[in-house]
């Protein structure tokens, strides 16, 4: 079950399905970077390298997801802004409009299959 | 005063002549005593006119004709030369004649005096009556203002002059002697921001000659606020001059605080479900997530669990979603009330959704043994917001599912045949809706069954109609109890207003 050790960026506010989350994946065998808003992450992406796929929740203090986006998307030529972002977000929040750079929504409640499905196109199993 | 009573009095017939009767035999009697001379003639003939006169006017035309014969007889027996004499010469008759004729004359211009009288008394105690019966329904008007709070008033256009009620007095708060009454001071004593508001109201209508009704509210001396509805009208001359205007005003101040409490109630309420539920949500998605995982490492591991935890890991999920399904409804429901629903539409094909929504539900559909049969146009595809679309297919499907009793669900989505809207109709043949249900349905909390056999809120058919609403559509509901229901949804391809 080693996915050769895809790395994935888990941005989410909410400390229990964030662990939840980090161990759903860890147990499918990604290794999981964890930040709880949009300026802990960028932060983590400035300072280690790149993982292969964000995971993303839109509503957040300090820096939202929107925020967080266009902040990654700003420069093209820039490596981060390369890599794929998936939302995981509740249909009917308040400010709905998914940015046109997010490859593909994650809608929560979180159904794991699905997680696993999505991930597992930007992460495939090597095997 | 009193005499009136002798005039009006009506005597009984046999008085009124026992009067006629003593009066004449007094007049004989005092005839036969006092002796003949010229002077005693001259009395005896006034006081005889006097005593028919009087008869007459009490007791009426006939009495007194009866005293005035008999006693007239009597003069001319006792006072006309030669006296004491039966009338025998022409002359006799002639002076009898005379008497008699002046007799009638004077009982004719009594009666007629009398009949004059008798009418001037009885207009007068009709004024009089009336006169108090508007004493008494003006005094009960006062009594019915001041209850309810309402006053009238009256301007005239030509002289500014205006009128009030006492309750407009006293809702304004303002002394009769102290108020200037012209359309102007009314203006001043109105709460300075709405002014304007009642002052345009009024002239437009008097403009637009259609009776105008306002809410606006009054600021009172001590800086009290008080609400008061004034409706009002003008009439108009010939040439369409405005003449005058009336209308009244009413207090209701108590009515709009107590609408005002009502309202922040409403208000605490939507915003309490709101936050409680936001706040549920977190917990819940956490624990959603968590119960799958525990499923999966459960399957994983089947060698050592029992089948009976399997089974429980599994209920656990279903019975999770189906509280988070809950809460969402409850969110929804708050949005509404809120004015909060937003829509985010794109174009979408619903033939696609209502295939896709069927495929997601699959599970649900194997496990009641309904079969859904779609028959849907190739795309049917108008602007509106997909997860809201996918929430009515959704909701519809699993209604049909749940009441269905395992029977076939037909589904169709086709375009109507003008090419503007779009027709979902699901059609069940199950249990089916009680007539009376049919439009309750779709309000909120209600169901057409007791909720011990399904469960739910009873706010998924309110929501559905919100939402098709929202986008400009209609939702119809055909169904005999116990033969199933049709539910209809029309939504037009694009909304009007953003043509």
């Amino acid at each position: 079950m080693n996915n050769n050790q895809h790395k994935i960026l888990l941005v989410e506010d909410s400390e229990s399905i964030r662990s939840t989350l980090k161990l759903a994946l860890e147990l499918e065998g990604y290794q999981i970077q964890e930040a709880t808003d949009g300026v802990e992450a960028l932060k983590i992406l400035t300072s280690s390298p790149a993982p292969d796929l964000i995971l993303l929740d839109m509503l957040m203090p300090n820096m939202n997801g929107w925020e967080f986006v266009e902040e990654i998307k700003k420069d093209s030529q820039s490596p981060l802004s390369k890599i794929p972002i998936v939302a995981v977000t509740a249909t009917s929040e308040k400010v709905q409009r998914i940015p046109k750079q997010i490859e593909n929504v994650i809608k929560k409640p979180v159904q794991l299959d699905q997680l696993y499905q999505v991930v597992r196109r930007y992460c495939p199993h090597e095997d | 005063m009193k005499w009136e009573i002798l005039f009006e009095q009506e005597h009984p017939l046999w008085l009124r002549f026992l009067v006629a009767t003593l009066v004449t035999a007094s007049l004989v009697i005092l005839f036969s005593i006092v002796p003949y001379s010229s002077n005693t003639a001259l009395l005896m003939t006034c006081l005889t006119t006097c005593c028919l006169i009087l008869v007459s006017a009490t007791e009426g035309f006939w009495p007194g004709l009866c005293v005035g014969f008999i006693g007239f007889f009597a003069i001319n027996y006792y006072y006309v030369v030669p006296v004491r004499v039966l009338p025998a010469t022409v002359t006799d008759y002639l002076f009898l004649f005379a008497y008699w004729t002046l007799n009638l004359m004077m009982n004719t211009v009594t009666a007629l005096l009398k009949r004059a009288y008798k009418k001037s008394c009885s207009s007068e105690s009709e004024m009089k009556k009336n006169r108090d019966e508007l004493q008494i329904s003006e005094a009960r008007l006062k009594e019915a203002q001041r209850i309810a709070h309402l006053g009238n008033w009256e301007l005239d256009l030509r002289t500014n002059k205006l009128m009030w009620s006492d309750e407009i007095y006293r809702i304004f708060e303002i002394c009769p002697v102290a108020f200037g009454a012209s359309y102007e001071a009314f203006i001043k004593a109105i709460h300075p921001e709405d002014r304007e508001k009642v002052n345009s109201a009024f002239t437009n209508s008097i403009k637009s000659k259609t009776p105008y009704v306002i809410d606006h509210r009054l600021l009172m001396a001590d800086g009290r606020v008080k609400h008061v509805i004034e409706s009002g009208q003008t009439f108009y001359d010939k040439n369409n001059n405005p003449l005058r205007s009336v209308g009244t005003v009413q207090d209701i101040t108590e009515r709009k605080l107590m609408e005002e409490e009502l309202r922040k109630a409403v208000t605490t309420r939507d915003e309490f479900l709101s936050i409680a539920s936001h706040e549920l949500k977190t917990p819940l998605s956490a624990l959603y997530l968590q119960l799958q995982l525990i499923g999966r490492l459960i399957n994983k591991d089947n060698s050592t669990t029992s089948p009976q935890i399997a089974e429980l890991g599994k209920k656990s999920v279903i019975a999770c979603s189906q509280i988070i399904k809950l809460l969402n409804d409850l969110l929804d429901m708050t949005r509404i009330r809120t004015g909060k629903l937003e829509l985010h539409k794109q174009a979408v094909n619903l033939s696609a959704e209502v295939k896709n929504t069927v495929a997601l539900m699959s599970e649900e559909v194997t496990k009641s043994q309904c079969v859904i049969k779609v028959s849907a146009e190739e795309s049917v595809i108008g602007i509106w917001d997909p997860s809201r679309i996918n929430q009515i297919i959704s909701n519809l499907l699993s209604n049909a599912i749940k009441y269905g009793q395992g029977k076939p669900i037909e589904v169709v989505v086709q375009l109507n045949k003008n090419e503007k809207s779009a027709i979902l109709s699901i059609r069940d043949f199950g249990i089916g809706i009680p007539k009376d249900m049919q439009q309750k349905i779709f309000q909120r909390f209600e169901r057409a069954v007791s909720g011990d056999k399904f469960i739910g809120l009873g706010l998924g058919l309110y929501i559905v109609k919100q939402i098709i609403e929202a986008h400009g559509g209609t939702i119809k509901v055909d169904s005999e109890p116990g033969q199933g229901a049709l539910f209809v949804v029309e939504l037009p391809l694009q909304n009007e207003e953003e043509r």
